[in-house]
């Protein structure tokens, strides 16, 4: 017997479901946004608070347990709003490349997710004073282009049916030329947004994984063919869309399933209107990774014995190589070099 | 079934799980005590305490200090596992009288009166009762003096909260109070006090009785006996302790792809290396055949 099945035993009828319970900020308890949230969990039980952070960050909160009754948080966020791009995220040749959060934490629960390192808590929180970010935006504005990365701390395009942050976001690009947003969502959520047109300076970006690891892995998120589908629609409706064959992971038969991935994805997708490809494999700060492994103890794919190079974990550098490049090889196939970053 | 509980002669910490319980007086305790046959254990000198195998009990006195300590000396000699459950329950009072005498509640904030900081329980579990926020007094209170902005007021919940979450997670800590009085408590006789929590016994046990059932985990990969033999490979290979993380990282996620590993590694139990480049050899040697 592997040692993961023998160490949990979780009756889920036991927990509460999901936003059974919605904490919220005083100061955002009147906000528009909370009264358009609040309509879609009328049965929740409301608590008010004086902070965020009073719930988010109490310490030693158990992040997978939470995954199974996953509490919501709305919030007014006052201080830094806009980040510079992180380093371990590809900038696709975008200078001045920043990511922003009106959204923490993830409807999906990812085994290899990093915000499980990142955060104290799974809970979700919703900063309802989104008009705060967009004028934060436009003051950077003011003085250069902006590349914005609005999911990924989250997943918004998962959430849109219940407070349309995506469309939010579309309509913001749309009065703002020298912006360029990209959405990335592991959803086939596209129809909450299929009603609008197709913005020039919006790319919706789809991670895609194969179906061993969405069954194993993604808990909770769509199937690749339910990905491709929600794809097929926005590539027909004109709108820009990148794919993210990111993280690879080192499972069992990874070359299968990645070569099966990618042949799939293109004879389901037209390579020609794809706008770009990222790859990359498994990597995650070191201090996350300690989090993480304490979090999901039984995780054979984050107790890979991994390497640390400069504060990041991945595999070893010539098993990233050959995975990378090994997925390189048959996207190229599909897809110009030029149009696929690694 | 905790229902059925004996004695409490056997060992208490040989991996059954434990629910550990608060009141701030005895007779409070008193229906839990009759209904779960707990035993009085005379070690405990400083503070009451009443246990059988699964269940232990500690009487905390009256106020938030009293009760910080109390849970503090319960878990320090009792050390707490990741699957064991924690509840305080009790009396309390309220101003509103649309509240019933008798209401029990589930607490899912807890506000400190003194300092008005806020500490909230992680709601995981379903639970039969109503919900509310119990406010933390430091003396007892009568309306006319106080404001309010928990609906319920106790005098232990913000103590107990911030001692038990040292050593648990947010989710083992629970607090069920019980509807007393409107903050007029000197008609409050003590058998008042046992007939109000006897009523909500079988209520509460019932619900402890199906998080125990329905939860419970092992955090450790490798076993006693496993961990024994990776120590010994160790050091007979004379590995450093970066290497020896890294070998048990290795053997931990073996276990976890495919299985056993005894018999990949049982050829270094005995091995003994006459210097540390042999022993680098050999993790060499063992890392090709885990990973």
């Amino acid at each position: 017997m592997k040692g993961r099945d023998i160490l949990q035993k979780l009756n889920k009828n036991l927990f509460n479901p999901c936003f059974s319970h919605i904490y919220i900020e005083k100061k955002a308890l009147n906000h528009p946004n909370t009264k358009k949230i609040l309509e879609h969990f009328r049965e929740a039980e409301i608590i008010e608070i004086n902070h965020y952070k009073d719930v988010f960050s109490r310490s030693n909160q158990n992040y997978s347990l939470q995954k199974n009754s996953l509490k919501l948080i709305l919030a007014v966020k006052k201080e830094k709003l806009i980040y510079n791009g992180a380093q371990v995220c590809e900038d696709f040749g975008n200078i001045h490349f920043y990511y922003t959060s009106t959204m923490m934490n993830c409807i999906y629960d990812c085994e290899y997710c990093y915000l499980q390192g990142m955060y104290t808590t799974a809970n979700i929180v919703i900063f309802v004073n989104i008009e705060d970010f967009f004028s934060e935006v436009e003051n950077l504005l003011r003085e250069h282009s902006v590349y914005l990365c609005i999911s990924y701390d989250t997943d918004i395009l998962a959430f849109e049916n219940v407070i349309g942050y995506g469309r939010k976001w579309i309509d913001f690009a749309k009065k703002h030329e020298n912006l360029k947003i990209e959405i990335r969502t592991k959803s086939a959520n596209f129809k909450a947004i299929e009603d609008i047109d197709a913005q020039e300076n919006v790319i919706l970006a789809w991670t895609l994984s194969p179906d061993k690891v969405i069954k194993d892995y993604e808990n909770r998120t769509p199937s690749l063919k339910e990905r491709l589908l929600s794809i097929n629609r926005a590539i027909n409706k004109g709108w820009k869309v990148r794919l993210c064959f990111d993280p690879i992971l080192y499972i069992k038969g990874w070359k299968e399933n990645y070569k099966d991935l990618i042949e799939t994805t293109f004879t389901e997708l037209p390579g020609e209107k794809i706008y770009d490809v990222s790859i990359g494999v498994f990597r995650v700060p070191k201090d996350y990774l300690k989090i993480m492994r304490k979090q999901r103890f039984n995780s054979v794919i984050l107790n890979y014995p991994f390497e640390t190079v400069n504060g990041v974990c991945s595999y070893a550098e010539q098993l990233s190589e050959n995975m990378i490049s090994y997925v390189y090889e048959i996207t190229k196939k599909y897809m110009p070099e030029e149009k696929i970053y690694i | 079934m905790f229902a059925s509980g004996s004695a409490g002669h056997s060992p208490l910490r040989e991996g059954i799980k434990m629910i550990f319980m608060c009141t701030s007086m005895y007779w409070e305790a008193l229906p839990f005590i009759k209904q779960l046959n707990l035993k009085r254990d005379f070690k405990s000198h400083k503070f009451e305490i009443f246990k059988n195998e699964e269940i232990i009990l500690i009487i905390t006195g009256i106020g938030k200090v009293k009760a910080a300590v109390a849970v503090t000396y319960l878990f320090s000699k009792y050390e707490p596992e990741d699957s064991d459950l924690f509840m305080n329950i009790g009396v309390c009072g309220t101003k509103n009288r649309n509240i019933a005498i008798g209401t029990a509640f589930f607490c899912n904030k807890i506000i400190e009166n003194d300092t008005k900081r806020t500490f909230y329980p992680d709601m995981l579990f379903k639970h039969t009762f109503e919900e509310t926020s119990v406010e933390t007094c430091s003396l007892v209170i009568n309306k006319e003096d106080i404001e309010l902005e928990g609906q319920l007021a106790d005098m232990e919940a913000s103590g107990i909260y911030q001692a038990a979450s040292v050593f648990l997670q947010p989710h083992q800590i629970s607090f069920i109070k019980v509807v007393s009085d409107y903050l007029n408590v000197e008609k409050l006789s003590k058998d008042k006090v046992s007939e109000l929590i006897e009523d909500k016994t079988v209520q509460i046990i019932s619900w402890m009785n199906e998080v125990k059932l329905g939860f419970s985990y092992e955090r450790n990969i490798l076993s006693q006996k496993e961990q024994e033999i990776l120590n010994r490979v160790i050091k007979n290979l004379k590995l450093s302790y970066t290497m020896g993380m890294q070998f048990k990282q290795m053997v931990t996620y073996y276990k976890l792809q495919y299985g056993d590993f005894t018999d990949l590694i049982s050829m270094y139990i005995d091995a003994e290396c006459g210097s540390k480049n042999e022993g680098k050899r050999y993790f060499a040697e063992i890392k090709q055949k885990l990973v």
